[in-house]
């Protein structure tokens, strides 16, 4: 059994050129927040949503608006508030006076790039449309439905401080973002730059970089990014111990864990580290990718049980104690 | 004249009786009708269990009424070998001879801190004629208390079988432990295995696994099999996970542990490589594996030439 390296290694030589061009004008904008920004390059090149979670002034909002920049593509960004309605959000009919038919009038949806900013603020039927939308890539306005361009990609942010007036996602729907992001504050050194930076008189802009072309041809090179059985079944066990934590000598998490993490975060995490293969330009997966990318993919999937709240045990601790025992191989 | 000598003269006497026992207030120039004032320090015990207490009276007596005098707050005694474990004070009026007597009494409930002798230090007491409004100062004797040995608190059994068989337990233990080491004596000595260093379980165990002589040996299984010894050698070597450690952590972790450069660049060229065979679907090369594991049976063969920890 041999694989040919070297021809992925190659294809992804070509056709990852564009990510140091982006991660260089969104370094024009945003100061440090490497991670952030290799997590949205992530979601990018693995078609997956992502949710970001941190507290307001982290430049959630202002990273991916900056992301959008750089790529030749339509954005829209979504406020979403308590009285927002899914037609506001999909689109809806219109009655046309002259003609005396209804016509479609598309909603924000119809782009390649969403920013729903601050999703849980908005009520569960509102959340529901998008949520749908993200999961079947369609959207359904009276009795036409309508495919969603490609590519499509779902930001959302939340944040965490407030709960009053806010819908939490539930389980099941915070299951469809393949990442969520935790986003922290920047170091000394990177708030310095960013102040600096920041209250200049004129603002560094980004630059369209990139087309939406060569984005569906990364996807396609990330996808034949090549994955050893053995890292599969690592993927696998990863998962597994977050169900039957007692099979992998993790038995006092087992009363601490209520859910596992679903089959849906196998196939995830595999795309994710292909992804994170093909940032680092490398044609194979290593446990290095991941271990890097578990976490996120992770740490939304597994719900912890009151046991756990009561100890002040969150389910990133959970996913840290699993990632972390599991023999890599 | 002759009368009033005698009657002085008795006074004198009946005064002079008291001087052993008792320290008596100095008047100074105070007219004569001014009553005497008497201070008196007692200790209720000569000697005192360390688990018992001691009680400390200091009395001020005079003749007349209580008001006579005005006595200032009395500090705590300054004491040696004892703590004040309580303190009172009691004013009260007593008749003698058919004449009131004030009296204001102080007590110090005194505990001993270990065994030996006790002191308190005599005590400055001062108080003011509230007639005249002049005022004066007593100072006690220096007191002494000796402490001995607690006694067992009401209730407490004696434990004197507790002691007994504590002394048959040992006796018995002894006795046990020579019949035993007898029997040793008699009995050949069974040669003791020679304790195997890890470096000599980790070679052995490469040797088993990974036949280099083999001409058809499973290369990517080789690659796998070295990978997996080398990083389990290296966990238990530098007390780390190595088997749960990705590439990157376990060298972070080996260079956070400020180990030669040399050894960290060949752990980490093993590693790199046998992760790339491993994980690319090569089919891998032998005469690198052939290095790789040259590499490592040298780390295990000889230890004592290896590049060394400086921690």
């Amino acid at each position: 059994m041999s694989v040919d390296i070297q021809a992925i290694h190659e294809r992804i030589r070509q056709e990852s050129a564009f990510v140091d061009k982006i991660q260089a004008e969104v370094g024009k904008v945003i100061v440090g927040q490497r991670y952030m920004v290799e997590r949205l390059l992530i979601g990018l090149l693995a078609n997956g949503h992502i949710l970001l979670e941190g507290v307001p002034g982290l430049a959630k909002t202002l990273a991916v608006r900056t992301l959008s920049t750089t790529i030749q593509t339509k954005f829209q960004r979504i406020q979403f508030t308590p009285d927002l309605l899914p037609a506001d959000l999909i689109g809806t009919l219109v009655y046309d006076q002259h003609d005396g038919k209804f016509t479609t009038k598309k909603g924000p949806i119809f782009a390649n790039l969403i920013l729903a900013d601050e999703i849980n603020r908005a009520p569960a039927k509102v959340q529901s449309a998008l949520l749908e939308a993200m999961q079947e890539r369609q959207v359904t306005i009276g009795e036409e439905t309508f495919p969603l361009d490609d590519p499509f990609l779902v930001l959302a942010t939340q944040n965490p401080i407030e709960q009053e007036g806010t819908y939490p996602l539930p389980e099941a729907q915070v299951d469809r973002f393949m990442l969520k992001l935790s986003v922290g504050y920047p170091s000394k050194e990177e708030e310095l730059e960013i102040l600096r930076r920041m209250t200049k008189k004129e603002i560094p802009q980004p630059e369209p970089v990139v087309t939406p072309e060569e984005i569906i041809r990364a996807r396609e090179v990330v996808h034949d990014v090549y994955m050893d059985e053995k890292i599969e079944r690592y993927i696998v066990d990863i998962v597994f111990a977050t169900r039957q934590p007692r099979d992998y000598g993790l038995e006092d998490l087992e009363e601490l864990i209520q859910y596992g993490a679903s089959p849906r975060a196998s196939i995830y995490l595999t795309l994710a580290s292909k992804a994170h293969a093909f940032l680092r330009r490398r044609g194979y997966v290593t446990p290095e990718d991941v271990k890097t990318i578990a976490l996120d993919v992770l740490r939304h999937r597994v719900i912890p049980t009151f046991e756990a709240e009561a100890e002040e045990m969150t389910s990133e601790d959970l996913v840290r104690r699993v990632i972390n025992s599991i023999e890599t191989p | 004249m002759f009368r009033l000598r005698v009657k002085l003269g008795l006074v004198l006497l009946l005064a002079v009786s008291w001087l052993p026992w008792e320290v008596k207030g100095q008047t100074g120039t105070d007219s004569l009708s001014a009553p005497e004032i008497r201070l008196t320090a007692t200790l209720d015990k000569t000697q005192v269990p360390l688990n018992r207490t001691v009680r400390l009276t200091i009395e001020l007596r005079w003749e007349g009424p209580l008001d006579r005098y005005e006595v200032a707050e009395i500090e705590d005694p300054v004491v040696r070998n004892l703590k004040i474990v309580g303190t009172g004070s009691a004013n009260r009026v007593d008749t003698q001879n058919g004449r009131p007597v004030a009296v204001k009494e102080y007590t110090f409930d005194l505990q001993p801190q270990e065994l030996g002798m006790g002191y308190v230090e005599g005590m400055a007491v001062l108080y003011t004629d509230t007639v005249t409004g002049k005022s004066h100062r007593l100072v006690t004797q220096r007191l002494q208390v000796e402490a001995v040995d607690p006694v067992p608190e009401p209730g407490q059994r004696s434990r004197w079988w507790l002691g007994l068989i504590v002394l048959v337990a040992v006796l018995a233990g002894g006795a046990a432990g020579w019949a035993v080491l007898r029997r040793r004596k008699r009995e050949p000595q069974e040669p003791v295995a020679p304790e195997i260093s890890l470096e000599e379980k980790t070679l052995e165990e490469l040797r088993q696994t990974v036949d280099v002589r083999r001409p058809d040996l499973p290369l990517r299984q080789a690659y796998a099999d070295l990978s997996r010894l080398a990083r389990r050698y290296l966990g238990e070597k530098y007390k780390l996970p190595g088997l749960e450690l990705t590439t990157d952590e376990l060298l972070t972790s080996l260079r956070e542990k400020t180990l030669d450069d040399r050894l960290v660049s060949q752990v980490e060229e093993v590693l790199r490589t046998c992760d790339r065979v491993k994980f690319s679907g090569s089919s891998g090369d032998r005469a690198e594996f052939e290095r790789l594991y040259g590499i490592v049976e040298f780390w295990l063969v000889r230890p004592a030439e290896r590049p060394e920890s400086t921690v």
